[in-house]
């Protein structure tokens, strides 16, 4: 009955797990002790701030027990019934994905089937006939995350690579670069040591499409939420833009502005407008640092092309916003010490994924370059990054090459993918469906801004198309856009054979002829620090978003529920069937690959590795006196530049762009896509290609919102976790169903006889969703929110593109990207319009049976879905799992 | 303006380096202070992490190779 207590990261931050008996008694943060070293202290304005002693996950993290023992667990392998394994491929009943049962398999029966279809496969195709895919971050731990475990697999095998997009900030990838460089952080700007130079000295600051308390910096959980607090408290003024707002700016907003979605651009523009007309910004900064600013400056004042000053008055009839608010906002913003930032790490927020992303993005650096980009005070900086941090402490974040179970120097021997072929994330169906694409860039083309050019066309010349399809972990029904294009995707008879390696049963599961149940990373072993992105790979030190760096040994709390299994024994058993199984583990357990990412690492000098497994997590402390690197000093005052994760050419003290300067003009782009009509050369604002411009705004009128959410990450939490659904501005749980809220202005409301609480149907030409209407004027008056990266998808009829009533907002999303020469997606450049509901309401989410069905096939007193979720189901899982550990542990004796 | 030595003026990301006594060392990581190689032995990056410090001897001898 002794109760013990391990440590563990998921996307919502460390936690620490106690469990009795081999069940999971609760969560809580991770509280330092005395051992632990000293909080950094900040002195400014006559105070001293320092962190609390504890690591603070965001409250997804505190939910991880709910999520463990969910009701939607995939327990068992599982086959779909009408699977039939034909020798060639054909006739396996594909239309039916979605819409069938399915039976338990053995992992012998599931993964020999596997094993054998790729086999098939590659020797009828090629390898590059089978394609894989992770999610985003679907867990946490450097060896069972997507670039580890699953890279290491399907490299040693051979497969066509399905690059991702940036997808949480587009118009940042796709756009700053051509302002600022900076492409090797995807578009983000450095923020070293600004946290500091904030709370020093700014007085203004602008989140602008930025809800920090919700975005949590990342990883980063709530580490940064105090220090936000501290710059209230210093009297530091908040202006919110946002056409909804949010959960930060409820909070602190002093000012809030709320744009038409798709406009913000146009407010941008206008605010250089004024400091143009009234010499408010710094002009011996641009003289020196700027790259053709008269021609830009001559756009902005009507001297252009298309001959329109960007008024205040102008970008009203724009934006909703009245002219002399955005004159306020302008002179605030040049009268005082300003910074700000587009969503977390200064450009994620939601305004960059519109059709008009880039042109926004590439504005807002301007504008901050116009006032002095860099002095104290004056910064892209948006209050969730730019903590002190030991930069002479070197360990693996997950997408840094180094860290990889994949690569050297972790493993003996480097894992090489030797096809080519590669398909592109966004568009993945269309490719399947129409047996061709094209396409422009490398995913995130950190390398260099050059890589967004390269042209790619799927099948490679000589290569055989995509037939068998392996998905692992989370869904993309809720992160993709039109997805309703998914299920058409999965039912074709090209994708002959279709694997998914999921912990939950979520919307993609549901289309697999063959389910491998993983377990979460409560269950495994594991190591990882948090919010570490990559001291090497894209953001680097991202740690900045915490007041505290710290590794965990992420122990196994409790054993893997019922048949799951860790991702690295899943692929290490396939790779044993094929025949690289001890290439593949190199005869490793998860426990000798975590020690390697210790002695690898500088881990090692300061923990041995006894000491840091028995006390379960390293906290790396900051030097009383570090030293001082602040973000983009080392250019606003003409010296090489002294911030990590630096370039040669910033060694000269220049920008990554073709001149070294801030370009207002960009030179890149007219070297390479000189006539791309999304992405001119000098950025403006651009009439969406879905907006209110559109002729089809006069049949679908309002703006579709949906950020990131608050109640979930990606798509991990929410859909999983019924708990959550108990709060009723996530969720409203009728019939057995959870529908999501969707918010609508009390205006708009009355006109379409909607009152609060009742069912709505939001809809387009591309599908319909069944919400709750939350009635507020928190948000703008075209506009819907409703949060994305829903979990949870529930088509009406399973396996047909139907009414969803599982808050599935990216059905309705328009699958276009923002341009023909610009690869990124646009989910928040959304028509569609609403109505109430008033027809009948399905019982339950009609998946259910199909889980309970297999479940009880194995255990006739299995609880049911429903039981779970609303009865006693909870309870009784965890009792079964405490007699089964009870029963062992005697046997053990 | 910090006043460290800054490696990243000298190193090359990725570059290989000799040390006075023979050994081949592969730039991993080059940032503010912070030079992190590990020793290529047939090819394979061997061994634990190497920190150098810039202002040291050893950061002084080492010659680029390729």
């Amino acid at each position: 009955m002794a109760e013990r207590v391990t440590y563990s990261i998921c996307v919502g931050g460390p936690i620490a797990i106690h469990t009795v008996d081999g069940v999971i008694r609760r969560i809580r943060p991770i509280v330092l002790d005395n051992n632990d070293p000293k909080g950094w202290v900040i002195k400014a304005r006559g105070k001293e701030f320092t962190p609390d002693r504890k690591i603070k996950p965001s409250f997804i993290a505190m939910t991880e027990k709910n999520r463990a023992y969910s009701y939607d667990r995939i327990r068992y392998p599982m086959i779909r019934e009408d699977f039939v394994e034909t020798p060639d491929g054909k006739n396996r009943n594909t239309e039916n994905r979605g819409k069938s049962g399915y039976r338990r398999a053995t992992w012998d029966e599931a993964l020999g089937l596997v094993a054998r279809e790729i086999k098939r496969i590659q020797s009828t195709y090629g390898k590059e006939a089978v394609a894989a895919m992770t999610s985003s971050h679907h867990s946490w731990g450097l060896v069972g995350y997507k670039l580890s475990a699953f890279a290491r697999f399907f490299r040693m095998l051979g497969y066509t690579e399905v690059k991702d997009n940036p997808d949480s900030w587009e118009g940042f990838t796709w756009g700053a670069p051509h302002t600022y460089g900076y492409y090797w952080r995807l578009g983000g700007t450095e923020a070293f040591d600004l946290l500091e130079d904030a709370l020093q000295n700014v007085e203004t600051m602008i989140m602008w499409s930025h809800d920090p308390d919700t975005t949590r910096g990342g990883y980063a959980g709530s580490e940064s939420t105090l220090w936000r607090q501290w710059l209230d408290d210093l009297g530091v003024q908040f202006i919110y833009i946002d056409p909804f707002n949010n959960f930060s700016a409820v909070k602190q907003a002093d000012k809030w502005l709320a744009p038409r979605p798709g406009t913000d651009a146009a407010l941008a523009e206008a605010i250089a407008y004024v400091w143009l007309t009234e010499g408010t910004y710094d002009k011996e900064y641009i003289e020196k640092h700027a790259h053709r600013f008269d021609e830009w400056a001559d756009h902005i004042l009507g001297k252009g092309a298309d001959r329109t000053p960007k008024t205040p008055k102008w970008a009203e009839a724009e934006t909703g916003i009245p002219a002399a608010d955005i004159k306020a906002l302008a002179r605030r913003w040049a009268s005082t010490k300003t910074m700000g930032g587009s969503g977390m790490r200064g450009g994620f927020g939601g305004v960059c994924r519109t059709a008009n992303g880039t042109e926004f993005a590439r504005i807002m650096v301007q504008l901050f370059a116009m006032q002095g980009m860099g002095k104290p005070g004056r910064n892209i900086w948006s209050g969730s990054t730019g903590a002190p941090m030991d930069y002479d402490f070197w360990f693996g974040g997950y997408s840094d090459g180094l860290s990889q179970i994949a690569n050297q120097p972790i493993a003996d021997k480097t894992a090489v993918n030797c096809v080519t072929q590669k398909l592109y994330r966004p568009n993945l169906p269309d490719a399947i469906l129409n047996g061709h694409y094209e396409w422009y860039g490398e995913g995130f083309c950190g390398g260099g801004v050059d890589l967004e050019f390269t042209p790619h066309i799927y099948p490679e010349p000589g290569c055989s198309r995509v037939h068998m399809f392996y998905r692992y972990g989370g869904t993309f029904m809720g992160t993709m856009l039109d997805t309703n294009k998914w299920i058409k995707m999965y039912q074709s008879p090209e994708l002959e054979f279709v694997v998914n390696q999921d912990i939950h049963f979520h919307g993609e599961a549901r289309m697999a002829d063959v389910i491998l149940p993983a377990c979460t990373n409560l269950e495994r072993i594991d190591i990882g620090e948090l919010c570490n992105s990559g001291n090497g790979g894209y953001q680097s030190h991202s740690q900045t978003g915490n007041s505290w760096q710290v590794v965990v040994f992420q122990d196994k709390a409790i054993e893997p529920l019922w048949e799951s299994r860790s991702d690295y024994w899943i692929f290490s058993q396939l790779a044993e069937r094929l025949g690289f199984g001890q290439d593949y583990t190199e005869g490793r357990t998860e426990l000798d690959w975590c020690k390697r990412f210790w002695e690898k690492s500088d881990l090692c000098d300061r923990i041995s590795w006894e000491e840091f497994t028995k006390k379960g997590y390293y906290v790396v402390g900051v030097p009383e006196n570090w030293e001082r690197h602040y973000g983009f000093r080392w250019f606003a005052e003409g010296y090489p530049c002294d911030t990590p994760n630096h370039k040669p050419f910033q060694e000269e003290g220049k920008l990554g762009t073709f001149t070294g300067k801030f370009e207002f003009v960009s030179e890149s782009l007219l070297y390479w896509a000189p006539h791309d009509e999304a992405r001119t050369p000098i950025a403006t604002y651009k009439y969406s290609w879905e907006g209110h411009h559109s002729i089809k705004a006069r049949k679908y009128p309002f703006h579709l919102i949906s950020p990131h959410p608050r109640f979930d990450y990606h798509t991990q939490h929410n859909s999983s976790t019924p708990w959550f659904w108990e709060i009723p501005e996530n969720r409203v749980y009728i019939n057995g169903n959870p529908y999501l809220v969707a918010r609508i202005h009390p205006k708009k409301a009355a006109e379409k006889g909607i009152k609060d609480g009742d069912v709505i149907e939001l809809f387009n030409e591309r599908g319909s969703v069944l919400c709750v209407a939350r009635v507020t004027y928190r948000v703008e008056e075209n506009t819907i929110h409703a949060y994305g990266s829903s979990g949870i998808y529930n088509p009406t009829v399973p396996g047909e593109p139907s009414t969803d009533i599982g808050g599935c907002v990216n059905i309705l999303t328009p699958g276009r990207l923002m341009g023909d020469m610009v690869p990124g997606m646009a989910p928040n450049s959304t028509l569609l319009d609403v109505r109430k509901y008033e027809g009948e309401l399905p019982r339950g989410q009609l998946f259910e049976e199909k889980l309970d069905k297999v479940n009880k096939s194995v255990d006739p007193d299995a609880e049911s879905c429903i039981e779970i979720i609303e009865g006693h189901g909870f309870e009784k899982i965890q009792a079964k799992v405490r007699q089964n550990y009870l029963k062992k542990g005697a046997a053990a004796k | 303006m910090a006043n460290t030595l800054m490696v990243q003026h000298m190193f090359k990301l990725n570059g290989l380096y000799k040390t006075p006594d023979g050994k081949i060392l592969k730039v991993v990581c080059s940032e503010v202070y912070n030079l992190r190689c590990f020793e290529v032995v047939n090819g394979n990056l061997v061994g634990p992490m190497i920190k150098i410090h810039p202002t040291s001897e050893l950061a002084k001898s080492l010659v680029e190779v390729g």
